[in-house]
C-alpha cells in the first residue's frame, strides 16, 4: 500500500465522502459511542467534580514533569527495571531492537500502543528478522491487510465484517482455514485460534501504558480483550513504551483519571482489563516476564510543554473528539493519513510533523467545539487549531486567496466608513440576488453553495439596523 | 549530552526553571503518597449495600454472580454452573493455600489440579482479593499463588470471592499494598471487570476475545 500524504487531505476527504462501505461504517458512530458515552456519565453524578481534579493532576504533574519522571524511574530501577530515555523515534526504535536482539528474540507480541504506531515500530521489528504480532483484534485485523489505524481506540471502524473475512480467509489459509466466515462470533473465534498459537511461543511482549504511576513504577494498562495482561505474562521480557505526558504522581491520581477514561472512551464504567504492572517477577511468583523496560519517549513533547500547545499534553486518548466530530464522522480517520486522526490530531500531527507537511489538517474544522466540550480533559482544541492557522497565516502558508481575501478583509475593517459603505452595498447586491430568501451560488463561494445554498441578506446592513433600534 | 540529561533539560527551559529546590522536592514526595480522591456515592454504603451494589454492577458488566452460605454449597454451585454451561468436572485451581478446602470439593466427581493454566485447560478458579462495589470490579495480584494465567486463557474463570472482601472503591482495596505511606505493589496487580470482550467488529460486542468467554463469581458467606 502507498503511504497516503498528510498534504493530500482535500482529496482523501472526497474520495472518503464517497466510499460507501466507509460511510456505512461511520454511520456505527452515534449508536456504539456517543449515545454510550451519555448514559455512562448520566449514571455518574460526580462527573464534572472528578474532571475538574483530573484536569488539575495533570497540569500538576506537567509543572512538575522532571520530578515525576525521575521518581518513575527509581522506583522502575527498585523493582528491577531498565527504563530507556529516547529523544525521538528513532532513538525509541534502537531501544526496543536492542532489548529484543539481547533476548535473542524471533517474535514479539504486541498489545495496541499508538507510541508503537507513531514511531513505526512493527516495520522497524520486520526489517530486524524479529515478527511482530499484534494482538488486539483490530490491529491484528490491519496487520493482516498492511493498513493503518482509522480510530486511537477502534482501529477498524472504518471496516465491515465482509472486508475482515476477506482478509481473514486470504491470511489463514496456510492455517488450513478454508471456509469464508460469516458472523462477528465466528470471526473472533478463529483469531483467538490462531493468536493463542502465537501466544505460548512468544520470546517479547510490548505494551503501551495508559498512564505511569510515579508513585510505584508502575504502567497502567487497560484493554477489554485481555491481550494486554497475556503479553505483559507470557513472554520472557515485557517492554512497555511510553511518551512521558504519560505520567501522574499516585495511584489515586491514577484511579481519578481512569474513572473518566473508559466512561468517555466507550461509555463502560471501566474496561474489562485494567492493570498496573512494574517490574520483573518477583521472587516466588508463579509466573511473570524475566527482565521488564520502560521505553520513555519524548519526541517533541518536552518542547510543547513550554508552547502555546501544551494543554494537549493533558490527553488521554480517549477519543471522545473524534467521536464527536462532524469532520470526522463523515470522513473517518484515513483521510487525515496520521496515527492520530479527528481533532486532537489536527493539533498533534502538525506538531509531530511539521505545519508546513500538514498544512490542511488545522482548517478541517469547522471550530463547532463539540471536541472541547466531550473532551475529559477539556484540552482547548478549537483555541489551538487557531493558533496552528495563525502561525500558517504568519508562515505563509496558507493559500494565496485566503491570504488575500483576509488582507482585503483587514484593510476594510480598519476603515469603519468603507466598511459601512461595503458592507451597505454588498448586502444590496446579494439580497438582489437571492431568491426567496436564499442564494444558489455566490461568487467565488462555490466551496459552499455546490452542496448547499446561502441566506441572502434581507436589505439592511446589522450596524444599519444596530443604530435604528438604538434609537427611541 | 545524553537523551535523559538533554529531556530533563527541554523540559525545565519548557518550565522557565532549573531543577527544584530540595524543600519543593519533599513537599511533592509528600505528594507522592497520595491526594485525597473524590469518592463516589455509588462507593459508599453499608457492607449489604456495598454487597448488592457489587451483584448488581458485576452482573451489569457480562460476570454471572452466585451467593453462597459454606464450602458444601459452593461445591454445588460449581457444578450447577459447569453443567450448565457444558463444561467438564475439571479444575485447574490456584496454588493459594487460602483455597486449599475447595479440594474436599474432589469428593462430589470433581478433578481438581493446581498450577498455572495449561492450553488444554477450560475452567480456571481462582480467588480475588477484593470485589469492588463501584463496578463490579474484581482485584486479583500477581505473586506465588497466582498463577495470572487462570483467569486469562482459560474459557470460563470461576472467582470465590469472600464476602468480607468486598469494598466500595479501587482505592480502598488497594489499601492493602500500603506499607506505610505508599503503596508497594506486586509485579501485576489486576482489575477485572466482566469477561474478556471485543467490540472492533461493527462495534457490537462479542465476549471471549483472548480471555475466558465466562467470568463466575460465587460469593462465600462464611469462609472456613
Amino acid at each position: 500500500m502507498s503511504e497516503p500524504l498528510l498534504r493530500d487531505f482535500p482529496t482523501a476527504a472526497k474520495r472518503a465522502l464517497a466510499d460507501a462501505a466507509l460511510q456505512q461504517a461511520l454511520a456505527n458512530i452515534p449508536a456504539g459511542f456517543q449515545e454510550k458515552r451519555r448514559a455512562a456519565i448520566a449514571r455518574f453524578p460526580e462527573w464534572d467534580r472528578l474532571i475538574d481534579a483530573a484536569v488539575h493532576i495533570k497540569n500538576h504533574t506537567l509543572d512538575h514533569l522532571d520530578f515525576y519522571l525521575e521518581a518513575f524511574e527509581a522506583k522502575v530501577r527498585e523493582a528491577g527495571g531498565g527504563v530507556h530515555w529516547c529523544r525521538d523515534a528513532g532513538e525509541a526504535r534502537d531501544a526496543v531492537l536492542a532489548i529484543c536482539r539481547e533476548a535473542k528474540a524471533k517474535r514479539a507480541l504486541k498489545s495496541k500502543s499508538m507510541i508503537a504506531e507513531e514511531i513505526a515500530l512493527n516495520d522497524c521489528l520486520e526489517e530486524n528478522g524479529i515478527e511482530p504480532v499484534e494482538t488486539d483484534l483490530g490491529e491484528y485485523v490491519l496487520q493482516l491487510r498492511d493498513e493503518a489505524p482509522s480510530h486511537i481506540i477502534a482501529p477498524i471502524i472504518h471496516l465491515n465484517r465482509g472486508q475482515i473475512a476477506d482478509s481473514f480467509l486470504g491470511a489463514h489459509r496456510k492455517y488450513g482455514k478454508t471456509r469464508r466466515l460469516e458472523s462477528a462470533r465466528e470471526l473472533l473465534d478463529e483469531a483467538r485460534e490462531i493468536l493463542r498459537e502465537k501466544f505460548l511461543t512468544a520470546d517479547v511482549g510490548i505494551t503501551g501504558a495508559n498512564l505511569l504511576v510515579a508513585e510505584t513504577g508502575s504502567a497502567v494498562i487497560v484493554t477489554n480483550e485481555g491481550n494486554a495482561d497475556l503479553t505483559m505474562t507470557l513472554p520472557r521480557v515485557h517492554i512497555v513504551i511510553a511518551s512521558i505526558e504519560k505520567l501522574v504522581p499516585s495511584v489515586g491520581d491514577a484511579w481519578n483519571v481512569l474513572r473518566l477514561l473508559a466512561r468517555s472512551a466507550t461509555g463502560q464504567d471501566i474496561t474489562a482489563y485494567t492493570t498496573f504492572v512494574g517490574g520483573k517477577s518477583r521472587a516466588g511468583d508463579a509466573d511473570g516476564p524475566a527482565s521488564f523496560h520502560v521505553v520513555l519517549l519524548d519526541n517533541g513533547r518536552s518542547e510543547m510543554l513550554g508552547s502555546g500547545f501544551r494543554d494537549m499534553l493533558r490527553c488521554i486518548r480517549c477519543a471522545a473528539c473524534m467521536n464527536h466530530c462532524p469532520v470526522y464522522g463523515v470522513i473517518g480517520g484515513h483521510a487525515y493519513a496520521s496515527i492520530y486522526p479527528g481533532p486532537m490530531g489536527a493539533v498533534l500531527t502538525p506538531w509531530l510533523a511539521g505545519i508546513a507537511q500538514a498544512p490542511h489538517l488545522p482548517n478541517a474544522s469547522t471550530l463547532c467545539g463539540r471536541c472541547e466540550e466531550v473532551c475529559p480533559m477539556r484540552i482547548p482544541i478549537p483555541r489551538m487549531l487557531r493558533l496552528w492557522r495563525e502561525r500558517e497565516e504568519k508562515a505563509g502558508l496558507s493559500s494565496r486567496s485566503s491570504r488575500a481575501a483576509y488582507s482585503l478583509w483587514a484593510f476594510a475593517a480598519k476603515r469603519p466608513r468603507l466598511y459601512r459603505r461595503l458592507a451597505r452595498l454588498f448586502a444590496r447586491i446579494f439580497s438582489r440576488m437571492g431568491k426567496d430568501g436564499k442564494l444558489r451560488r455566490i461568487p467565488l463561494g462555490s466551496a459552499w453553495t455546490d452542496t448547499r445554498d446561502f441566506p441572502a441578506p434581507e436589505g439592511e446592513t446589522f450596524q444599519a439596523l444596530y443604530a435604528r433600534r438604538r434609537k427611541p | 549530552m545524553n537523551p535523559r540529561a538533554e529531556i530533563l533539560g527541554h523540559i525545565r527551559a519548557s518550565l522557565k526553571r532549573g531543577p527544584l529546590s530540595a524543600e519543593a522536592a519533599r513537599a511533592l514526595e509528600l505528594r507522592l503518597a497520595g491526594a485525597p480522591s473524590i469518592v463516589a456515592e455509588r462507593a459508599k454504603g453499608s457492607a449489604p449495600e456495598l454487597l448488592g451494589r457489587f451483584c448488581e454492577m458485576a452482573k451489569r458488566s457480562g460476570a454471572t454472580v452466585a451467593l453462597v452460605e459454606d464450602v458444601r454449597e459452593l461445591g454445588r454451585e460449581i457444578a450447577r454452573f459447569l453443567a450448565q454451561e457444558s463444561l467438564p468436572r475439571a479444575l485447574r485451581m490456584a496454588p493459594d493455600p487460602g483455597l486449599d478446602y475447595i479440594a474436599l470439593i474432589k469428593q462430589t466427581g470433581f478433578s481438581i489440579a493446581r498450577g498455572g493454566a495449561d492450553p488444554s485447560d477450560r475452567v480456571g478458579l481462582t480467588g480475588a482479593l477484593a470485589g469492588i462495589a463501584e463496578t463490579g470490579t474484581l482485584m486479583l495480584a500477581s505473586g506465588p499463588s497466582l498463577p495470572m494465567t487462570l483467569a486469562l486463557l482459560v474459557e470460563a474463570h470461576i472467582v470465590v470471592l469472600a464476602r468480607a472482601a468486598i469494598v466500595g472503591s479501587y482505592e480502598e482495596a488497594m489499601n492493602c499494598f500500603r506499607a506505610g505511606g505508599a503503596h508497594v505493589l506486586p509485579r501485576a496487580v489486576t482489575f477485572i471487570t466482566g469477561p474478556s470482550r471485543s467490540a472492533d467488529i461493527e462495534q457490537k460486542i462479542q465476549y471471549g476475545a483472548h480471555g475466558p468467554r465466562r467470568l463466575h463469581i460465587v460469593v462465600l458467606e462464611t469462609s472456613p
